[in-house]
Parts: C-alpha cells; sequence; structure tokens
C-alpha cells in the first residue's frame, strides 16, 4: 500500500474520530439507583474527571451527601461510617452537580445518603467522563496529525524524487 | 515466490479496496461505533448499554459495506469481465473464489473488529474474567453477522451477474428483514434482524455462561431459547448454506 494511502486512511480515520467523541461528549449517560449504591468504573484510562449531576432525589427537598468509596472496603463493611471514601460532597441538592477525579484506577461505589445517614430512596444520576472524552480528543488531534505528517512525507518524497529525475536527466 | 492464492488476494485486495471503498468503510464504521459512551458498569445490564447500540448503529454499515465490496468483487467482476480475463491464468475457479470471498470477509471483519476492540478498550473490555467473555461473544456474533451477509451477497451477485439488480435485490431483502417485521421480542421471526439477533444472541450466550459458571448474576430469562436458535441458524446454517451454495454456483456458471 503507497504511503499516501496510509497517510489518507489515518487522517480520516483521526477527523472521524474527532466528530465521533464530540457527538460522544454531548451525550450524558444517566443511570438510576434505588436505595442502593451505584458501581462506577474501572476504566481503561483511568485516573480521569468525572462530572456527577444529582437528576432526581427521593425524598424530594433534603439534602444528600454523595461518596464514592473503594468497593473492596465497601463490600466488605457495607456501612458509610466504617469505611474511608476517596470523595465526599456534603449538603447536595436536586440538580447540583460536583466534579471529581479518581486517583486510582478500580471499582467504586457511590453512596449517596440522607441527612439522617440512611440510604437515599431513589436517586437519578447523570456522570459524565470529562477525562475519557479529553483523553479521545487528544488521541484524535495526534491520530489526525500522524496522518497528516505521512502525507506531507510522502509528497516532499515524490517531490524530491521528481528533482533528482530531472538532474539525471540534465546530467 | 508467492503461492497462486496469496497472489489472487493481493490482487483482490488492489482490485476491490481501491480508493475509495476502504476509506469510506472505515470512516463510518468510526464514526457508528466510536460515537457512543456508557458508565453503566453494571454486568447485568452492560449487553443492553454497550452491544445493544453497537449492532444497532452497525447493522446498517455492515449491510451497505457487503453490498459494496461483495457486489463489486463477484457482479461487477462478471459484468465487466474481469474474472474472464482472471480465469485466463491458471486458476481454477474454486480458487478463484475462496481468494476473493475470504480477502472481502476477513478485511470487513478486520474493519469491524477494530473499531469494536477500540470502543471494547475505552469500556472497560479488559475488566475481571467476565468482560472478555461478553466481548468474545460480541466478537463472534458479529463475525456471524459479517458472514451471512457476505455470504448472502455472494449467491446473488453469482446469480444475477450484474451489480446494479443484485445490490437491488440484496437490499430489499436486507432492510425488508430489518424494518419490514414487527418487533416483537417473543417471536422468533423478529430475530432474523441482524440488528435484534446478534444482540439477542450475546445476551443469551452470556447469560448462560454466567449460569454455567454459578457466579450469580440474575437471568432475566430473556430471549427465549428458540429465539436465540433461530438468530444462530439464520445466520451459521443459512451462512454456510449460502456459501457453499455459492461455491457450486462459481463452477457451474456460464461467463461468456
Amino acid at each position: 500500500m503507497k504511503l499516501s494511502r496510509i497517510g489518507v486512511i489515518v487522517l480520516l480515520i483521526g477527523v472521524t474520530l474527532l466528530f465521533a467523541t464530540n457527538i460522544r461528549g454531548r451525550t450524558i449517560s444517566g443511570g438510576g439507583s434505588i436505595g442502593r449504591p451505584y458501581p462506577l468504573g474501572p476504566f481503561m484510562l483511568e485516573p480521569r474527571e468525572t462530572t456527577l449531576v444529582l437528576r432526581e432525589v427521593s425524598p424530594e427537598n433534603v439534602t444528600v451527601t454523595v461518596f464514592v468509596v473503594d468497593a473492596k472496603s465497601w463490600q466488605a463493611i457495607q456501612n458509610i461510617s466504617k469505611v474511608t471514601p476517596v470523595f465526599t460532597a456534603s449538603e447536595m441538592k436536586k440538580l447540583y452537580s460536583v466534579t471529581f477525579r479518581l486517583d486510582k484506577r478500580g471499582l467504586y461505589y457511590i453512596v449517596v445518603t440522607t441527612n439522617t445517614g440512611s440510604l437515599a430512596d431513589e436517586v437519578e444520576m447523570a456522570i459524565e467522563q470529562r477525562g475519557l472524552a479529553g483523553d479521545l480528543l487528544t488521541l484524535s488531534i495526534a491520530i489526525s496529525i500522524i496522518g497528516a505528517i505521512t502525507l506531507i512525507i510522502d509528497r516532499l518524497k515524490s517531490i524530491i524524487q521528481k528533482k533528482q529525475k530531472q538532474r539525471n536527466v540534465l546530467s | 515466490m508467492k503461492s497462486k492464492l496469496g497472489e489472487l488476494i493481493a490482487w483482490e485486495l488492489q482490485d476491490n479496496w481501491s480508493f475509495p471503498v476502504l476509506e469510506i468503510i472505515a470512516v463510518i464504521t468510526t464514526l457508528q461505533v466510536m460515537s457512543f459512551t456508557t458508565i453503566q458498569h453494571d454486568t447485568t445490564i452492560l449487553v443492553n448499554v454497550v452491544v445493544k447500540p453497537f449492532f444497532s448503529n452497525m447493522s446498517f454499515v455492515i449491510i451497505i459495506s457487503a453490498t459494496v465490496v461483495f457486489g463489486k468483487s463477484f457482479a461487477d467482476s462478471i459484468e465487466k469481465r474481469k474474472l474472464v480475463v482472471l480465469l485466463s491464468y491458471p486458476v481454477s475457479r474454486t480458487q478463484v473464489f475462496i481468494a476473493k470471498y475470504l480477502t472481502n470477509l476477513l478485511t470487513l471483519f478486520l474493519i469491524f473488529g477494530s473499531a469494536l476492540l477500540a470502543q471494547g478498550i475505552s469500556l472497560f473490555l479488559f475488566d475481571g474474567f467476565f468482560q472478555p467473555v461478553l466481548w468474545a461473544f460480541t466478537f463472534l456474533y458479529l463475525l456471524l453477522a459479517v458472514f451471512f451477509t457476505s455470504s448472502l451477497m455472494t449467491l446473488i451477485s453469482l446469480t444475477v451477474k450484474q451489480l446494479g439488480l443484485s445490490t437491488l435485490i440484496f437490499l430489499i431483502y436486507m432492510f425488508g428483514i430489518e424494518y419490514g417485521l414487527p418487533i416483537n421480542l417473543t417471536n422468533p421471526l423478529t430475530y432474523l434482524s441482524l440488528d435484534i439477533g446478534p444482540w439477542a444472541s450475546v445476551q443469551y450466550s452470556i447469560t448462560w455462561y454466567t449460569n454455567w459458571l454459578n457466579i450469580g448474576i440474575s437471568s432475566t430469562g430473556w430471549p427465549p431459547q428458540n429465539c436465540f436458535l433461530t438468530a444462530i441458524s439464520y445466520t451459521l446454517v443459512g451462512g454456510v448454506a449460502l456459501f457453499l451454495a455459492s461455491l457450486v454456483f462459481i463452477n457451474r456458471i456460464d461467463l461468456d
């Protein structure tokens, strides 16, 4: 396969991935949790930023606390007062959002409790992986640049070859 | 020195996958596969949030790609007498058929599989022992879907010998199955669709696997066994039958 063909394919894939990432970034994935913790991760490219929006909280008009806890410690005890959360956001209400970063790859649980310490009856969350979208954006730009450089190298090579041929003809 | 089959494969790649066929298929596949995401890392619903949108987005791409690639490879080659020229070399019809069919099938699967792998990496593909099996089933049913569409388009191309007409017949049949059949998840006929069939097969297979291992993942009892068997028979048995019919047909077809 010619170098120019490879360059065109790589460039096209890079640009397409850029569009796909844009579409992907605009799709907010939602998740519901009925009185139980919500699993999160592990993702391939952690640590990354995650934005969490509380779409619905039941009972309504109560402030809740959002904990992100390591799955192993949560599964062992299942009591939020006895585990050390990796992230805590207190005084949260419906439509509040919070952004956090997980420093270590792994499976976590999002535990939402009311101000009395009991698990919230029903929570609807929207979670956006800001980090992954950012990674894919960087990746798509990198692929596009590699494709463009390949095309430029191919073009330069053909120019050099053309000039060499002209020199050979003249000599 | 290259073998005859190797030379035929190289020729097929150069001729059939010339600009812009590969580029267009790669671009559409990337856009369709990479444009969805999920954070719902719950093993009981992973099939619904990952595998379902994948096949839903890809069924259209698989059909169109098979039409272009296999139509160009067989019907167009007969119409433009490229196949006659190719058979003037000391190669048998079976060799030409195998080279053409395998090259196109594997290249298509390579493109779709690479996209699925890229999406899998971004969506916890290698996590634990459950997810890789789920993805393995997804790859398997993707291969079956590509195999079936490839075999059907090949047989229609060889029968009709005209690119336009074979494309029309194939598209009417495939889109008729995709959009014409009523969606009723208890009706086995619904599982003939490339959108629902492979997705339901992955669900059935992973439920069987988890029950077999007894690892405690709840089963919803969906899809029913007869629906799963319909989907598998249609793509696997149907694909093999169409492939063998094409193989017999190319040896008996009049190319003049």
